[in-house]
């Protein structure tokens, strides 16, 4: 059982293998026609916001964009923050809205993140902080990474639907 | 529907918070090399908490690498010792010319200017950017161990950028393919009789080459040339290796050359850099060594 003050612990764990260990992890081959991009800590926080709730996933989204933003772009705070918080609100919309379903959190995974991508984008060209053409940004990083995050969210759903489920029980037993 | 769902409490926090994140963004837009406190932390012990899983990962993920490699290894062994023999040769012929070189200058009694003094710090990378937009680099030396904003960062194979901003003990480093907005490269490509200035400017991510505009339409730049930075623009050293051209076309108006220019360094797998400092030693003339390399 994982208690619920460890989400942040985890998210941070799950954070700082994304700017180390995942790099190493993608052969050289495709390194340089495609550039994937893993974003583990928006699948869990979209995750959070499909099973949790649009609070949660907002809070969670704005800290760790937040941190994202500071620790490795240098020129402008808030792109990140924005987008992650922006994409944790929509998906804890869906918490809302409809029946939650294996096929409905991926596909809001893979919704999520091409918007996150999107997003991002956006503001890095709206900015004048890039010159990559979006044709170009489409088929070499938002394609591949929309694919992989996909697969990879597949691959977490079962540990993470676990965790937040778990999650939920201690905080129904706290509020009796 | 939508407006329900929206609601007006709802729509006002939306905007406000679109209007806030616009004005953060704007502030903090542009290049800022000194950091505030908080961020100065939050990247010291996110940074210190990143060195400890990136260089052991990058080993084991080397040894598999190596391991799979190892028959193209033998090949390019022997290739190797081929090309070491020739290479000898060459150092032979390097070290008579830079004798004669000495000899030159001091006739002509040269005084070697400060741009050319330097020292080498080995710095470990710790943390990579994997996007595609912002190619930064998180090194483990900070401002606790002398490192200052614009020092340049290179790899033995050649120049990769440029310190950005720097914490207490570990530096952000932008590199030479994010030159969008950081400084421009003053550089001169190696050619015959006379060399060829330009400035580099601006970087092609779909290919990724470099980008040297401002040469003079009558220097004689043409593919395969050698380009160093020249030191003229008193931010980067002299003589550093920043690559080999690839293309020379017209520039803009008509009026000077373009060249592209693919960098010599392999900015993907980085893990040792070297980050340049620049020693402010007083110099006598004709010094024992000549350019440093």
């Amino acid at each position: 059982m994982i208690q619920r003050g460890l989400t942040p612990l985890i998210l941070l764990i799950v954070f700082l293998l994304e700017g180390t260990v995942v790099q190493w992890l993608i052969p050289e081959s495709l390194e340089t026609r495609l550039t994937l991009v893993p974003n583990l800590v928006l699948i869990l926080i979209i995750y959070i916001g499909t099973q949790v709730g649009r609070h949660q996933a907002l809070y969670f989204g704005l800290i760790f964009g937040l941190l994202k933003d500071i620790v490795f772009y240098g020129p402008v705070i808030g792109i990140y923050t924005f987008s992650t918080a922006l994409v944790g609100y929509l998906s804890g919309l869906v918490f809302k809205l409809f029946h939650h379903s294996f096929f409905l959190s991926i596909l809001t995974v893979a919704l999520g993140d091409f918007a996150y991508e999107l997003s991002v984008y956006g503001l890095y060209r709206l900015l004048h902080l890039t010159s990559v053409t979006f044709y170009t940004a489409l088929y070499t990083q938002f394609i591949p990474t929309v694919i992989l995050n996909f697969l990879l969210a597949i691959l977490l759903y079962v540990p993470t639907t676990k965790w937040i489920s778990s999650w939920i029980v201690d905080r129904e037993e706290e509020e009796r | 529907m939508l407006f329900k769902f929206l609601g007006n409490k709802r729509l006002l926090i939306l905007l406000f918070s679109l209007i806030f994140f616009t004005i953060v963004m704007g502030l903090t837009l542009g290049g800022r090399a000194k950091l505030t406190w908080p961020e100065m932390f939050l990247k010291d012990t996110v940074s210190w908490m990143q060195s400890l899983i990136y260089q052991p990962s990058r080993h084991v993920a080397g040894f598999f690498e190596d391991v799979t490699r190892l028959h193209v290894l033998y090949v390019e062994n022997k290739a190797l010792k081929l090309s070491l023999s020739q290479y000898a040769r060459d150092v032979a012929k390097l070290n008579g010319l830079e004798a004669e070189n000495e000899r030159l200058r001091e006739m002509l009694k040269f005084e070697q200017s400060q741009a050319t003094q330097y020292s080498l710090r080995v710095a470990e990378v710790v943390a990579r950017s994997p996007d595609r937009w912002n190619n930064t680099i998180t090194i483990d030396l900070g401002s606790k161990q002398g490192i200052k904003p614009d020092m340049a960062v290179i790899t033995p194979q050649g120049l990769i950028g440029r310190v950005q901003s720097v914490s207490l003990l570990f530096s952000n480093v932008q590199l030479v393919s994010d030159i969008e907005h950081g400084s421009r490269i003053s550089a001169v490509a190696l050619t015959k009789p006379q060399p060829s200035f330009g400035i580099i400017e601006g970087f092609e991510p779909d290919r990724g080459y470099l980008i040297m505009k401002k040469i003079q339409l009558q220097d004689p730049i043409k593919t395969g040339d050698y380009v160093v930075t020249s030191g003229l623009g008193e931010v980067f050293p002299k003589g550093l290796t920043v690559g080999q051209v690839v293309e020379v076309k017209k520039g803009e108006y008509g009026l000077s050359k373009t060249a592209l220019i693919k960098p010599a360094a392999d900015l993907y797998h980085l893990s040792e850099v070297f980050v340049v400092e620049r020693s402010l030693i007083i110099d006598q003339p004709a010094s024992a060594n000549g350019d440093n390399p």
